[in-house]
């Protein structure tokens, strides 16, 4: 499998994902 | 889609079953809640501020992706292979920071002055006393949204046609019958609550056809051995040049600007809870996309020759996988999900429309200070909702061209007009109204122009350039105009929520 289609194909939906929840969980507090 | 070289499930007992089963829950959930609708405009439009987390979540994304995704994403992978991949891209990870910030500001900002449409905002946002503001938002909305909702009912008829070898204007009056019977009967909370189970529908659809597929072929390295073998660019998604793949990316930029996603934001229960709806309407995005991919992908190892697709349209790959690999009960719910993409857009561009013509022309313009009773307006945006559906119906079966014209654009259109002002105006102090009426103009006479000029359209997507000549337009004129008065309240209720008395 080539690295660049394993990479977008598998890696990249998960990171997105995990970015989502990363992001939702360091946006608790209200801002300002 | 053409009708004369389709896969039918007319034959099939079970799959009609199946789709008829799907057709009773949408029309129910109307019936459910017409009730807690009709009590008032904000309930009618906006569910009165009260979606749960998850409901807002897949309601925001599956509104935002019309059949596009099911039979466009999958024939556009077929063709180009995994370079696909940067179309889906740009609009998941857009959607995932609207939902985290800029859906939040939005709807704090929504709670406290009242707004129960996006022109409201906007209005409130900058003052409108003269009510040009609204009035410049209102024909943009009604342009747009009336194209976009004909297309999607042309779409469902010929999706009927194809489906159960009805003529496709029986298939047009059908689907235009079933989205009005709900979306008149229980407004804003039957059009969510049904995008849920639609986008229930979607992701089964979506996942279970590639899967089955690429199992059924040997699995994932044997497709693509076989796909390396007919073409080694077809499994690099960075074959594709610079341009075309910023191009894709570039369809993100469309989201913060289609009020039928955005309003989705204002609607939910506690702003908080919209952190969890990122992740779920993300997940949702993510899934739904890359199953669409992956059925374009293993569809080339089925029919490596497009004229082996009916009429050589590559459109028809996700049905043909799907009639080939599935039995009938699930391919009964393939056929659904194609429907349920195409009405879960369909109602709720519907309603964005029906708003802008009840609470922003009717109640915000033509009868501005007055008290008019909430169920009045209630019966009114039912009337609308029923005359609208009739419009659409006219416009779609006597203009077809006209409408894909229209559709061609619309989401960049929408985008480009509503997205940069919209950003700005909930991050920028400096906006000035002046600014924001220069943004909407330019976004869209761009968008126009762009998609009109053949030079210019063929080399990049017009949602690009319509996108930046917004956002430069709006920071220019409002730097060139007097600074607003009093926004530090407003931004104060923006990033901690409504003043409490």
């Amino acid at each position: 499998m080539p690295l660049s289609f394993f990479l977008v194909m598998f890696v990249l939906p998960v990171a997105i994902i995990c970015c989502a929840i990363v992001l939702a969980h360091a946006s608790k507090r209200p801002e300002g | 889609m053409q009708e004369s070289a389709t896969v039918q499930i007319a034959a099939d007992p079970f799959a009609i079953a199946a789709f008829i089963g799907y057709l009773i829950v949408i029309v129910l959930i109307g019936v459910a809640s017409a009730r807690f609708s009709s009590a008032g405009v904000s309930e009618f439009f906006v569910g009165g501020r009260k979606m749960h987390r998850f409901v807002v979540g897949l309601s925001a994304v599956v509104s935002g992706r019309s059949a596009w995704l099911l039979l466009g994403v999958t024939g556009m992978a077929y063709s180009i292979g995994a370079g696909a991949v940067w179309a889906v891209t740009g609009y998941i990870v857009a959607e995932m920071f609207l939902f985290l910030y800029y859906a939040r500001r939005l709807r704090r900002f929504s709670e406290q002055y009242d707004c129960v449409t996006l022109p409201d905002f906007y209005a409130a946002r900058f003052g409108d006393r003269d009510g040009r503001l609204r009035t410049i938002l209102v024909i943009i909305i009604l342009i747009f949204m009336v194209g976009y909702v004909s297309a999607q009912f042309v779409g469902g008829g010929k999706a009927f046609a194809a489906s159960f070898g009805l003529s496709p204007t029986t298939g047009v009056l059908i689907t235009a019958f079933i989205v009005l019977a709900y979306t008149i009967m229980g407004g804003f909370l039957a059009v969510s609550l049904s995008d849920a189970v639609q986008a229930c529908f979607m992701i089964v659809a979506l996942v279970a056809v590639p899967v089955i597929a690429i199992l059924d072929r040997g699995g994932l390295l044997a497709v693509l051995r076989e796909l390396r073998a007919f073409d080694p660019t077809h499994i690099d998604p960075l074959a594709l040049s610079v341009g075309v793949i910023i191009g894709f990316l570039g369809i993100g930029l469309g989201s913060p600007g289609n009020p039928h996603i955005i309003v989705r934001y204002m609607s939910i229960a506690d702003p908080d809870h919209l952190r969890a709806s990122a992740v779920i309407g993300t997940v949702w995005n993510v899934v739904m996309s890359w199953g669409a991919l992956f059925i374009g992908l293993v569809g080339r190892v089925y029919f490596p020759n497009v004229a082996m697709l009916p009429g050589a349209d590559t459109e028809q790959l996700f049905p043909m996988l799907a009639a080939q690999h599935l039995n009938p009960i699930l391919f009964g719910i393939v056929v659904a999900s194609i429907f349920a993409a195409i009405m879960s857009t369909a109602d709720s561009q519907l309603l964005v429309a029906t708003s802008s013509v009840v609470r922003d022309f009717y109640e915000k313009l033509l009868h501005r200070g007055e008290e008019i009773p909430q169920r009045r307006l209630v019966l009114y945006s039912r009337i609308v909702v029923a005359l609208l559906v009739i419009a659409a119906l006219i416009v779609g079966l006597a203009a077809e061209a006209l409408v894909f014209w229209l559709v061609l654009f619309a989401w960049a259109g929408l985008g480009a007009s509503f997205g940069p002002t919209s950003i700005l105006a909930l991050y920028w102090r400096r906006t000035t109204r002046a600014g924001v009426i220069a943004g909407l103009l330019t976004g869209t006479a761009i968008t126009f122009i762009w998609e009109l000029t053949p030079f210019l359209s063929s080399r990049l997507y017009e949602l690009i350039p319509a996108f930046a000549g917004g956002l430069l337009a709006t920071v220019l004129v409002s730097l060139m105009t007097r600074p607003p008065d009093e926004v530090n309240s407003m931004f104060g209720v923006m990033r901690k929520g409504p003043l409490r008395p």
